[in-house]
Formats: C-alpha cells, structure tokens, sequence
C-alpha cells in the first residue's frame, strides 16, 4: 500500500469579500500519495492556490481535517507550522522570491540558517543543491543578475536544499518563456524521479499536465476529477 | 544558531548601503549632540536651565522616534521577504534576531563613528590649546584642559541608544508576528 504524504477531508475555507462570502473550498477529499507528481489545474477563481495553501499550512480551514506526512496541521500553531514547513516542505514562488540582497548560494543557504547544522556543512549541501540545479556557476550572482529560468532554478535549489518530503510550487512557470518553462518542469520532474519528492503543482497551464502522473481538477471549490 | 543569524543581518545590513548609511549617518549626529547635551549636565557648575532640559529631552524623544522609525522601515521594505522567510521555516524569534542585528549594527557603527570623530576633533582642539599661548590674545586658551566629551555622557548615551531600540524592535514586533506568510504567494504587478 502506498504511503499517505497529504490527506484532506471534507476541507472547508471561506473567505469574506466586500460583504459577500466566497466558498474557496467545499468538501474536499483528497489523498496525495509518497512520490507523486500532481498537477492541480482549475480556472482563475476556483481555489487551486487556497488548496495549496492549505495543504502546505500557509493557511489554515475553517472546518475539516489536513494531515500532512503523518501530521495533523488545521489547528496546528504557527510555532508548530514554521517547525513542519522547515522539515517537510519546500516552496518554490511564481514571483522567485529571491532576497534581492543575497548570492545565489546565500538564498540556498538561508534556509538552514536557523539551524544547527555547521556553516561549511550548510555550504557543502548549498552547492550540491545548486549543481543539481545547474547553477553552481552563478553561484556568487545577485538576484538582480539573474535571468527568470536561473532564478527560478535558484528558487528550486533552496527548496530542496533540505530534502524535503512535499514540494509545492504555486505557478512557478508563469514568469518565465516557453523553454525556460520547459527546463524547470523537466527539472522538477527529474527531482521528483531521483530524490521521490512528492510534488504539488499549481497551474493554469494545460501543457504543464504532460509532465505529472496525476491531474487534480478544480472548479467553484470542489475538486471535480483526481 | 542565534549568532550565525545576527552576523547574517550584518551582511544584509550592509549591502541595504543607501538605508544603512543614511540611518547611521543620522544616529551618529543624533549621539553626538545627545552625548554633548549629557556632557552640560554632568559637567557645568549649578543647575541646567530649563534650555538645557528641553534639548536633553529633544534628543532622547528624537532618539526614540528614530529608533522606531528604523525598525518600522526595515518591517515595511521588507514585508515580502520575511513572509518568503517564513515559508521556509524561520519562525517569529528567527525574524526578530534578524532585525535587532540590523539595527544594533547601526548603532555600534555610528557608535564607533562618533567616537573616532571626537577623537580627532579633540587632537586638532588639543593642539590649538597648545599653541594658544604663543598668540597673543588667546593666552587664556592654553589653560583649558577640560575635554570634549568625557567617557560618562558618552557611554550613557550609548546605553541610551541600546535601550532605544530595543524599544523600536519591541514596538515593531506586533508587526512581525502578524505578517502571515501567505503574503509572499502575492503576485508582483
């Protein structure tokens, strides 16, 4: 039987715009195996972001269950949250979120900065996220000297720069042209193959489906095929 | 853990360049004239005027409104960052190192500005005063030993400044603890 890495149940978010009550998520169920490579797809509106948002506890439900990777979240405090996401997940941003004042290398590092982890052992684990990348030439490049595709492989780097179990990624081809789209899902996809990370990508993209093993539908809140 | 950040702040500090040295430029003038006013205070004969309260009582409020308004500045500039930090697993406390190293870093720079300064202002005043009894008219100079600034209005000063913006950073910390990280998934227009 395979492992269960996301499990929602009967997930409900509203949300209060200018007097009128959007329903976000309504009812959903939904069940996100170890490994696998889900593209989540639905119209502009129909809560693809709100789901990922909740699945990777940026957001908490108003009502229903979010277990992610044995842990119970929807009531979980932000304290405990930061504490799941800094393990498990990684995120990977439309907009890179780059630090404009951090190297390439510095942005892949800065996760661990928290940690316990020694600065050379921080360094070494940098590196290797940035030669899985393909980036470890600009290693020491700003942002700002960065073309869309190597931020974007940047971003990637320092979201797996910790081996998390969940990678989500909330468009993270909506900046970029049509081959250096192609490039990072090819990578992502390779990632997902070598190191199994589950991945969540959030899309509107229809040439993205190609590239998961599994297409969750959305529309009005619900999701309509899994 | 705690000191690996601070020095990562420092880093961040400096190359924030145009923030950084206009806020230590204005520190280090701000302690300057607050270490001079302290100086009136502890070193002239009778009671301050009510001049001297009112300028002791300017540079500390000034002092304290900077303080915050740094603390505020490096909050708002960089609400996108430390909602991105946050996804990626800083907590509250992690965020809020960041910025006190930020901001102590300030105040030690223009710390070590107002001192290196003062050091020289006194050697070229010390040198006058010296060379005072050759000329005639300023014979009365050559008798002056009292320094610029002594060490107690400075480290007073110091110690004030400290206390500042630990206040600034405990004001901004609402600020901190309520910027959710979902903030980061905004899309820049």
């Amino acid at each position: 039987m395979p492992e269960v890495m996301i499990k929602l149940e009967n997930v409900q978010k509203e949300f209060r715009l200018r007097g009128n009550i959007i329903r976000a998520l309504a009812d959903v169920n939904l069940t996100i195996n170890a490994g696998e490579f889900v593209i989540i797809m639905g119209p502009t509106g129909c809560g693809k972001t709100t789901l990922l948002n909740v699945m990777s506890g940026l957001d908490l439900p108003d009502d229903g269950t979010v277990i992610v990777d044995g842990e119970k979240i929807e009531r979980a405090t932000e304290e405990r949250l930061s504490n799941i996401r800094r393990r498990k997940i990684g995120f990977v941003f439309q907009d890179f979120n780059l630090v404009e004042n951090l190297t390439a290398i510095e942005n892949v590092e800065a996760v661990l900065w928290p940690g316990v982890l020694r600065s050379k052992e921080i360094e070494d684990r940098a590196i290797a996220a940035l030669r899985k990348v393909d980036l470890l030439d600009r290693k020491d490049n700003l942002p700002k000297e960065l073309s869309g595709g190597e931020k974007q492989r940047t971003a990637i780097a320092r979201a797996i720069i910790h081996k998390p179990r969940i990678l989500f990624a909330d468009e993270p081809t909506g900046n970029l042209d049509n081959e250096a789209a192609r490039q990072i899902m090819e990578l992502l996809k390779q990632l997902n193959k070598e190191m199994g990370t589950t991945m969540c990508i959030v899309t509107h993209d229809k040439g993205l489906v190609k590239y998961g093993n599994r297409l969750v539908e959305m529309e009005h809140g619900k999701v309509v095929k899994s | 853990m705690g000191l690996r950040l601070i020095g990562k702040s420092i880093k961040l500090a400096m190359r924030s360049r145009r923030r950084f040295i206009v806020f230590t430029l204005m520190y280090t003038v701000l302690m300057a004239w607050m270490a001079s006013n302290f100086e009136t205070f502890f070193y002239k004969e009778g009671d301050p005027t009510e001049n001297e309260w009112l300028m002791l009582g300017i540079s500390i409020v000034s002092t304290l409104i900077l303080s915050i308004l740094y603390a505020w500045i490096v909050i708002n500039y960089r609400k996108r960052e430390i909602a991105t930090l946050k996804c990626i697993g800083y907590t509250n406390a992690n965020i809020r190192t960041i910025i006190i190293g930020e901001l102590m870093w300030v105040t030690f720079v223009a710390f070590v500005l107002v001192a290196e300064v003062l050091i020289h202002i006194t050697a070229a005043i010390t040198y006058f005063y010296s060379q005072a009894a050759n000329f005639p008219g300023l014979e009365e100079y050559h008798q002056i030993t009292r320094p610029l600034l002594s060490i107690w209005p400075i480290t007073i000063t110091l110690a004030m400044f400290i206390v500042a913006q630990v206040l600034g950073i405990t004001a901004m910390y609402a600020k901190i603890l309520k910027l959710r990280p979902i903030v980061a998934l905004r899309v820049l227009k």
